[in-house]
């Protein structure tokens, strides 16, 4: 596969920061959907963010592009490097100038994603042509850099697959459409919710070696959302753990997926792990399962599943840890006893 | 040498595809091109492989719910390729399928208490109302939940009532279709347990069909690997996973992520292997 | 929510504990933004101004039965074309004399009438066709769906007028023909709901069950395909209202005396510039009822359409 190369746009260079997400909170209705979610993503640097369904990635995802329902109430505050101005409460023109240029998403299902009847040709081209302002708005120009992209993404005959019709294209071939069309514009950062869950697993391996080596010529960010823990051990650096709307642990993969302190991960890791557990014997569990919106027990939200839940873990756990990207929240954690 | 659970000679199944053109037929599509195996009894038999592969049109030839094309399906020393639904009786009390999608295969209109009952109902056999508590109970829910409809059910509550229903007619091969793959990590642990604590509590041959390879081998004895309609490698689990000798399987092993080979330092680009 | 550490209030699941104690849990509640399929979206207003019009077409016909001002059919030489706000007659009468707001509460007894034969018929033919041409083999449902392309290019006026000229003129011939004429759209509706029952899992899983062809169009197909044809019902019937009126127009339809809204319009043919107001009350009494049974159509759709429904 060629090097994935990326023109480079002047950004701001006094920070090496990309996204920063600080409390950031949605309400819709009378559930509390995301409470006080804060991390931050450096340029170049891959973030996982994990949970079961329910959990409030996919919302998470969402609240970055400003993609969430009208009247859904959202406060905190999200920035983007090179967006002057907040993400929370932006108006929709400024959120879609924003889309696809500096920030671009890859969805689960490339089917949907893609517009059946444009050709993926068009659809790269399309991208290109609406973030690149007056002066750049070549069409022929547009239309070989989006077969250039096509190309980059390891389609064969990028030529022809252009004129194709998403239809037309298998499952991994379209992902790898999706993947051009967000990298089209070199953005910033990457957001990919569950990329490669509908596909198959020679599938998938090649569409994440493609995601992360899209990244990597770009120096972009990449937050990459899934519930497959091992996927996420396999690209990203950092891991953020989410549940009941909350980010429960953040830290390290290597070090998260090794020494778990959130009982959460704990009992996620080792539900997980079929390696470790005897052929056809038990594998532990976490007791029952992930409520619906809005029935999470406050306090801990993890206590209604917890094995080692007390009276204290009524009263909402702080977060211990040197910062936001680096901790945990829980009263009881996992390798206490060791530290001690 | 008694007789296997399931043996499978020579399968071959195609299809037509719907025609696109005006002038000519639709393409012939080869599902299966000539798949041979056993399965011995109270065996847990594993078969993995990708889209496509011809996994899912197996299950419904193993299941007597479509016709090979040529070839043959026994099924406890019993033709069942060939013969028409009338004599498929033996079939329905011995084997039963649980399905992928925990909402798909469960009638949103029926009652749960009705669908647990319903091979029983078909195979009037009787104590209906018994059976069905007892059916609850193993696999985990109260009789109550008798009277409530799927939806009112999580992911992983649908999967055991799907489970229940197919115990009722007390079979002895169980045939699994990815029943794990569209639950939650959690979640999946629960029910892995459930199946592997029935199959081994009730004796029954297991069937384990996934594309997911840790949870075969966490399941399974024996495993066949299919790709492109056809079984390139059938062994026992260890032997298979140590020691993959078609190019296919390496292929398959290598491309599952793993959080051992991931905390030792693999990336993404180490799943992909050969660079194509 | 309760703060106390038992997992969650005891759910009626919570039954004896087996040897998977994490199994029993309280069912989900569903939050509003992801209602699973099967969990029924609430009816919007289309539907509920729907059931008001409807209900108010059902109300006139009940109360015809116990009371009317006067009766419809008395022709009353010395009270001919008087105005709306007649103290006697608060609608007017017409050439003969006869009350209009008589008239009309008669009518809605007509207006129903030809409703439910004309959809019972489609749907009692419709219904179990559509179910077989679903399941039957392709040799056998292929010629069936043929036919029913033929009768569905066939005029559903046309047809009713020549059912009128063989077996005379009445509501009831007319609106068995009217009821035909609906065959093909329920025909075609079920058909594709039963194709799309047919593929599903719960259908594989009741043949390996045991289940046999019967077994399954009545116990899944049937009832799943029952939204479809409530909708498709409401929406037929609003069709039928609207041909009773053409056919009483053109005069195939109900005979006289008994009152139709249709044959009003009719009958204010001639008096269309003298007295306009005997073709415009009648004239809103059929827009209201097919607007009713239109929008309880679409507000049933809305409830009952699969692809409405969200996904998990």
């Amino acid at each position: 596969m060629s090097v994935l190369a990326a023109e480079t746009r002047p950004k701001d260079a006094s920070t090496s920061r990309v996204l920063d997400v600080q409390g950031l909170d949605v309400r819709l209705g009378r559930f509390h959907l995301l409470h006080d979610v804060t991390f931050s993503i450096d340029r170049g640097e891959r973030v996982g963010l994990i949970g079961e369904s329910g959990s409030g990635k996919s919302l998470t995802s969402l609240a970055l592009l400003g993609l969430l329902p009208d009247d859904a109430h959202v406060s905190g505050s999200i920035r983007l490097a090179g967006v002057g101005h907040d993400l929370v409460g932006a108006r929709e023109r400024d959120l879609a100038a924003i889309r696809g240029r500096d920030v671009a998403m890859v969805f689960q299902e490339p089917m949907t994603a893609l517009n059946p009847t444009m050709r993926v040709g068009d659809q790269v081209a399309e991208v290109i042509t609406i973030h690149a302002g007056r002066g750049g708005r070549d069409k022929r120009a547009a239309r070989a850099r989006a077969v250039e992209l096509l190309d980059q993404v390891g389609l064969p005959d990028p030529g022809d697959a252009a004129r194709a019709y998403p239809h037309q294209l298998s499952g991994g071939q379209r992902q790898r459409v999706v993947v051009a069309i967000a990298l089209a514009n070199d953005p910033s950062l990457l957001v990919c919710d569950e990329p490669t869950t509908a596909l198959d697993v020679t599938v998938q391996a090649r569409v994440l070696d493609l995601i992360v080596r899209g990244v990597s010529a770009r120096d972009a960010a990449l937050l990459f959302i899934t519930h497959d823990l091992s996927v996420v051990a396999t690209v990203c650096e950092r891991v953020l753990v989410m549940y009941g709307g909350r980010v429960v642990e953040a830290g390290p993969v290597t070090e998260v997926f090794r020494r778990p302190r959130h009982r959460y991960t704990q009992g996620l890791l080792a539900a997980s792990d079929l390696d470790s557990a005897a052929a056809g014997g038990r594998l532990p569990t976490i007791r029952g399962t992930v409520p619906s919106a809005g029935t999470f027990p406050d306090g801990c939200v993890f206590r209604s599943r917890c094995d080692h839940a007390t009276e204290v873990c009524a009263t909402e756990p702080a977060w211990a840890g040197p910062d936001p990207g680096n901790g945990f929240a829980c009263h009881h954690p996992a390798g206490a006893e060791r530290a001690s | 040498m008694t007789t296997p659970a399931i043996s499978v000679r020579d399968l071959r199944r195609r299809y037509r595809r719907p025609r696109t053109s005006v002038r000519e037929p639709g393409p012939v599509v080869e599902a299966l091109k000539g798949v041979s195996f056993e399965v011995a009894r109270g065996e847990r038999f594993g078969i993995v492989g990708e889209s496509g592969c011809g996994k899912s049109t197996l299950m419904r030839l193993l299941a007597g719910l479509d016709q090979p094309t040529s070839g043959e399906v026994q099924v406890e020393g019993r033709t069942v390729s060939g013969l028409p639904e009338k004599q498929l009786g033996f079939l329905r009390s011995s084997l039963q399928l649980v399905f992928q999608d925990p909402m798909g295969s469960l009638d949103p209109r029926m009652r749960v208490r009705d669908i647990v009952a319903e091979p029983l109902v078909a195979q009037r056999l009787p104590n209906r109302r018994a059976r069905v508590a007892e059916l609850l109970e193993a696999v985990g829910l109260g009789p109550e939940a008798g009277d409530r409809f799927p939806h009112q059910f999580s992911g992983g509550q649908r999967q055991r009532i799907s489970i229940a229903r197919a115990l009722a007619p007390s079979p002895s091969i169980l045939l699994a279709d990815e029943p794990v793959s569209a639950l939650d990590v959690s979640v999946r642990a629960q029910v892995l347990n459930l199946i592997t604590d029935l199959v081994g509590d009730l004796g029954l041959t297991l069937v384990f069909v996934s594309h997911d390879l840790s949870v075969v081998r966490h399941v399974c004895e024996r495993v066949a690997v299919m790709c492109d309609g056809e079984v390139v490698e059938t062994g026992a689990t260890q032997q298979i996973f140590a020691d993959p000798q078609h190019p296919y399987t390496q292929r398959l092993l290598r491309a599952a992520p793993s959080m051992r080979r991931a905390i030792a330092g693999a990336g993404a680009a180490d799943l992909v292997g050969d660079p194509s | 929510m309760s703060a106390d550490l038992t997992p969650r209030p005891a759910g009626p699941l919570d039954g004896p504990t087996p040897a998977t104690a994490e199994a029993t849990l309280p069912p989900d509640e569903m939050p509003p933004t992801a209602s699973p399929s099967g969990a029924r979206r609430r009816p919007g207003a289309s539907f509920f101004v729907g059931l008001g019009l409807v209900g108010l077409v059902v109300l006139m016909a009940l109360v015809s039965f116990v009371w009317t001002p006067h009766d419809p059919t008395f022709v009353d030489a010395s009270a001919r074309l008087r105005p709306i706000g007649d103290p006697d007659y608060p609608l007017g009468t017409d050439k003969l004399g006869r009350d209009v707001l008589s008239q009309i509460l008669v009518g809605a007894r007509t207006t129903l009438f030809v409703g439910l034969v004309a959809v019972g018929v489609a749907g009692l033919v419709g219904v179990p066709l559509g179910i077989v041409a679903a399941m039957a083999p392709r040799r056998a449902g292929e010629p069936l769906m043929r036919g029913i392309d033929l009768l569905l290019a066939f005029p559903a006026l046309l047809l009713a007028i020549m059912f009128s000229a063989v077996y005379g003129g009445s509501t009831l011939v007319a609106m068995v023909a009217i009821g035909i004429a609906s065959v093909p759209s329920f025909v075609r509706l079920v058909r594709s709901g039963s194709l799309q029952v047919l593929s599903t899992e719960y259908v594989l899983a009741a043949r390996a069950a045991g289940r046999g062809p019967w077994a399954i169009g009545v116990h899944h197909v049937l009832p799943n395909v029952s939204g479809l044809v409530i909708v498709q019902a409401s929406v037929s019937f609003a069709i039928a209202v609207l041909a009773e009126a053409a056919l009483s127009f053109l005069g195939f339809g109900t005979p006289p005396p008994t009152p139709s809204w249709g044959r009003m319009l009719q009958e204010s043919q001639e008096l269309l510039f003298a007295a306009p107001r005997l073709a415009i009350v009648p004239g809103i009494a059929i827009a209201l009822a097919v607007l009713g049974f239109n929008l309880l159509g679409d507000g049933l759709r809305d409830h009952y359409d699969p692809r409405m429904e969200d996904r998990r």
